[in-house]
């Protein structure tokens, strides 16, 4: 992290000569580890070792970014007086009050492991293949297995002009497997994810296991009518809704441009009354939890929907300003394929959506359920008409039919069309058991199965 | 040490590790872009990168590293990496991986630029954003928000291999987005457009982007009287860049060979046509191609990512599935000729078989004559967004607008229209395939892990098919 010392040191001393009035600059050091799984094999083991830094500018109001790798003082110069001369021709931002200012940030236990950080290649490739392995040995049923380990470490370093100096390292564990069984002509698919910041917490041979077990009972479904169903969406089936649908309804932005679906009613009743959503980077050990946001402001705790309410949206510096508020530590620059990046401007995201777990159980939210479909994965689950909370998504794994209070069968796929803003009227129980899950590429979430009244599902295939 | 010596040096000392095959990738970039909301720019950024990427073959399976620093020492150690990369993989490797033969081959593929981005300075974009910006808000006091994007990037790439393959590349891209939000109580509707290509700032200028901001801002003021059609199965008329997200999504991905084998089952999914080679997937009008050397198209390159020279992949031909997009490993199992499929969105990652331009190929209708013969349907324009399922035979995509057709004519706007179907029942349904063939940028397309996102080329003519046509499910 020497490296990135100096350049940040050298970007501040380079902005205070050229007479800017405020600097930030902000540094990343990242190594990823991904071995891949296809075809019951690994067959790709790869990583990066990336390193640079974004900078920001402020002269009268007026902002500039520039991202780098080159790290050279010229190169650092270069990039800084760029970074000036586009910030005076975009003008000053009128609203803007200032970079932040330094704040005590207290660390969130567990989310930076020794063990991760110093993960040699073969060891990864061992903890991959004990996912391998327990997939494959499930059951001679099962026949095709593919999924990942992605290892990560990282070390962010933010330096700003008003002596702001936030440094934070993070480690990473990520596994998935996708396990297809067979049966003759009988084909099924299943699914699991964990996740975690410390390496004893992460269950590799759970992966496999629990993507198998799901993946032998789904064999031979049945077709379902077309029909309104209790869809009761397991943690890893809720978390694509919440991650690719809730979340940007939240967001400071999208409600400036009055794009979010619940755009005028902040302060008003959204959901049901058992409903409460939080934003939440300070659990420990959560995918998403960080003492700081990628601006430098500390982290914090912030309710969305407190019993049905919409209490808050999230803001980053810029757009807190626009709306003359502070803010709540969102800043985020999104990393691949998780933590940070230097990306050159930062933008109000959630770190850890957080469900409020409820009362039921698993057994008691299929037994108060009279014609239902229990939904183990969703896929592709995206706003397709954005402005009206409208949104469409496979139901591709771990489907079976619910009947009076008992699971009668597996289901095959389905396509179900709705509507954000009536699934969270029609919330009809939360369970209590809150996992963390997080699907392909997107935001990491904390929830519990969440039942849904009256969705309409059409077979997919 | 240049580039290209380092490029050398790195491939031979792959090779002295053990490597079987290798390739490097070294590149240089600079990006600028800027979005600029309501006359005044929101933010500004530049961005400069560079760094390299490493692919090694020792035995069986892939390893792979790359660095940000292009130094000697930190090329050659991420050599290092990919090699033992390599080793580690190979532990747990049953099917040995082959590469199909292809010709060594020096050359240099280069972007022709009309009108160099250097050449138009920040303060001539910020004018043109701020003219279309005008465009739009001058429309209607009800344009709530008028944004616009502008953005260049040029890449300048090194590809050396083992085999002795040696390609420089030199691109630009160039794109706009522009996007017209309206408003009124209770209601909001956006109109976007997107425009762009290789190339340099004639990709901006054309087609006239003050013209286009004006006709989005009177179309979302228009869609906010607009019904939202109810559920219903009819023939659409979609024009072309409906179709090119519907070809990038139905077409495009099921064709990419590592889909059909499944190894991206767990990430960007599979394909439906799985085995289905030489079979009859749509109409006798249905013909798809891939073809990346088609200049102006965000897919566009003479040489892929494994150095493998360009070519137009036949992928349909009179509703017959006739190939997939290939690398040289996939193409070995499958014993063809690779057809160049394969690409990394930068150094960072390992290339994987992507489409270029994809797009379903003109036919002899025009749309007055398609329009003729619908009774009652639906005239779907542009795209929003898709939700797909992971076999890509499953599919909901919303549209910008839409209108209805009553007797052969186009009557009422519709809005919040999406369309939804099942692929080879919508391919067989084509009766009529337009001539009016265009390549639309479609500047955002996933896949791998970690996630690659990359612009691509999509398109082709209006077409004429059978879907369920939806509207909004809000209350």
């Amino acid at each position: 992290m020497v490296e990135m010392e100096i350049a940040c040191s050298n970007a501040l001393k380079i902005g205070k000569s050229l007479g800017l009035d405020e600097v930030e600059v902000y540094a990343l050091n990242k190594e990823v580890l991904t071995i891949r799984i296809a075809n019951s094999q690994i067959v790709e083991s790869k990583g990066i070792r990336d390193r640079g830094i974004a900078i920001r500018v402020v002269k009268n109001k007026a902002i500039g970014s520039v991202t780098t790798t080159n790290l050279a003082s010229d190169n650092l110069k270069k990039s800084l007086e760029y970074a000036l001369a586009s910030a005076i021709i975009r003008g000053p931002a009128g609203h803007w009050t200032s970079l932040p200012k330094p704040k005590k940030c207290e660390k969130v236990p567990e989310c930076w492991d020794q063990r991760i950080s110093r993960l040699t290649e073969d060891e990864a490739v061992v903890i991959a293949s004990k996912m391998l392995d327990s997939t494959l040995g499930s059951g001679a049923k099962i026949k095709d297995v593919s999924g990942s380990l992605n290892v990560v470490r990282e070390n962010v370093l933010i330096t700003n002009s008003h002596g702001l100096n936030a440094e934070e390292e993070a480690s990473y564990v990520l596994g998935t497997i996708t396990a297809e069984a067979r049966d003759g002509s009988a084909v099924a698919s299943g699914f699991w994810f964990d996740g975690a910041r410390i390496l004893s917490e992460f269950n590799a041979e759970q992966v496999g296991i629990n993507a198998a077990d799901m993946a032998l009972k789904s064999l031979e479904p049945k077709r379902i009518n077309e029909d309104s169903y209790s869809i009761v969406l397991t943690p890893l089936a809720f978390s694509e809704v919440l991650a690719f649908v809730f979340s940007s309804h939240f967001i400071s932005k999208g409600y400036q441009d009055r794009v979010s679906c619940f755009y005028g009613k902040l302060g008003k009743k959204i959901a049901d009354d058992s409903v409460t959503v939080y934003d939440d980077p300070r659990v420990a050990g959560g995918l998403g939890s960080k003492s700081f946001d990628d601006e430098g402001v500390p982290s914090r705790r912030t309710p969305l929907i407190e019993e049905g309410i919409f209490k808050n949206l999230l803001y980053d510096t810029f757009y807190a300003s626009k709306d003359k508020t502070q803010s709540t530590g969102n800043a985020v620059r999104m990393g691949n394929p998780i933590g940070r990046s230097y990306d050159p401007i930062p933008f109000p995201v959630p770190h850890n959506i957080v469900i409020k777990p409820g009362s039921y159980s698993m057994e008691e939210l299929i037994e108060e359920t009279k014609h239902g479909i229990l939904v183990g994965r969703l896929w592709y689950t995206y706003p397709i008409n954005p402005e009206r909370g409208d949104f469409s998504t496979t139901a591709r794994s771990g489907n079976f039919l619910i009947e009076n209070g008992e699971i009668k069968y597996p289901v095959g796929m389905m396509r179900i069309y709705d509507n954000l803003p009536r699934w969270l009227i029609n919330v009809g129980g939360i369970g209590k058991e809150a996992v963390q899950a997080m699907a392909w590429h997107a935001l990491p979430t904390i929830t519990p199965a969440v039942k849904i009244e009256g969705v309409k599902a059409a077979p997919a295939s | 040490m240049s580039l290209e010596d380092l490029a050398s040096k790195a491939m031979a000392y792959a090779s002295k590790l053990g490597a079987r095959y290798a390739d490097i990738r070294i590149e240089k970039s600079v990006g600028e872009s800027f979005l600029l909301e309501n006359g005044k720019v929101e933010h500004v950024a530049v961005g400069t990168d560079e760094g390299a990427g490493i692919r090694a073959l020792t035995h069986g399976a892939w390893g792979f590293y790359a660095t940000s620093k292009l130094t000697e020492n930190d090329v050659l150690k991420a050599v290092e990496l990919a090699v033992k990369l390599a080793k580690a993989s190979d532990t747990r490797i049953r099917e040995v991986v082959r590469l199909a033969d292809v010709k060594v081959v020096e050359d240099k593929d280069i972007v022709k630029v009309k009108q160099k981005p250097e050449d138009y300075p920040l303060e001539e974009r910020v004018k043109l954003a701020k003219d279309c910006d005008s465009a739009m808000r001058k429309t209607s006091d009800r344009i709530h928000k008028a944004a616009v994007a502008i953005g260049t990037d040029r890449l300048l790439k090194l590809f050396h291999s083992t085999e002795g393959t040696r390609i420089s590349y030199d691109y630009s891209k160039s794109y706009i987005r522009l996007e017209a939000i309206a408003h009124q109580i209770g209601l909001t509707e956006s109109v976007g457009r997107e425009e762009g290509g290789t190339g340099g700032v004639e990709r901006i200028i054309e087609p006239d982007p003050i013209e286009i901001s004006e006709n989005i801002a009177k179309k979302a003021i228009a869609l906010l009287k607009a019904p939202t059609p109810s559920a219903e199965r009819l023939p659409v008329i979609l024009d072309q860049d409906y179709v090119a997200l519907l070809t990038h999504e139905i077409l495009g991905h099921p064709s990419e060979a590592d889909r059909v084998l499944g190894r991206e089952a767990a990430w960007a999914g599979v394909a439906w046509w799985k085995g289905m080679l030489y079979q009859q997937v749509g109409s006798e009008f249905l013909n798809a191609s891939d073809d990346p050397r088609i200049e102006g198209g965000l897919g566009y390159y003479r040489y892929d990512d494994e150095g493998v020279p360009a070519e137009e992949k036949e992928l349909i031909k009179g509703g017959i599935l006739t190939n997939h997009m290939h690398s040289r490993e996939t193409a070995a199992i499958f014993g063809v000729k690779p057809n160049a499929g394969m690409r990394a969105s930068s150094y960072r990652f390992v290339p994987l078989i992507r489409m270029s331009n994809t797009f379903i190929k003109p036919g002899d209708w025009t749309f007055e004559e398609m329009l003729e013969d619908v009774h009652r349907g639906v005239y779907v324009v542009g795209n929003k967004i898709p939700s797909i399922d992971m076999r890509r035979y499953n599919w909901q995509i919303s549209a910008q607008w839409g209108f209805m057709i009553e007797k052969g004519e186009l009557t009422k706007l519709l809005r919040d229209v999406t369309v939804a179907g099942i692929a080879p029942e919508f391919f067989k349904s084509i009766d009529a395939v337009g001539k009016d063939f265009q390549i639309r940028p479609v500047p955002s397309c996933g896949k791998g892990d970690p996630m690659q996102g990359l612009h691509v080329g999509n398109g082709g003519p209006h077409i004429r098919g059978i879907a369920i046509v939806q509207g909004t499910r809000s209350t």
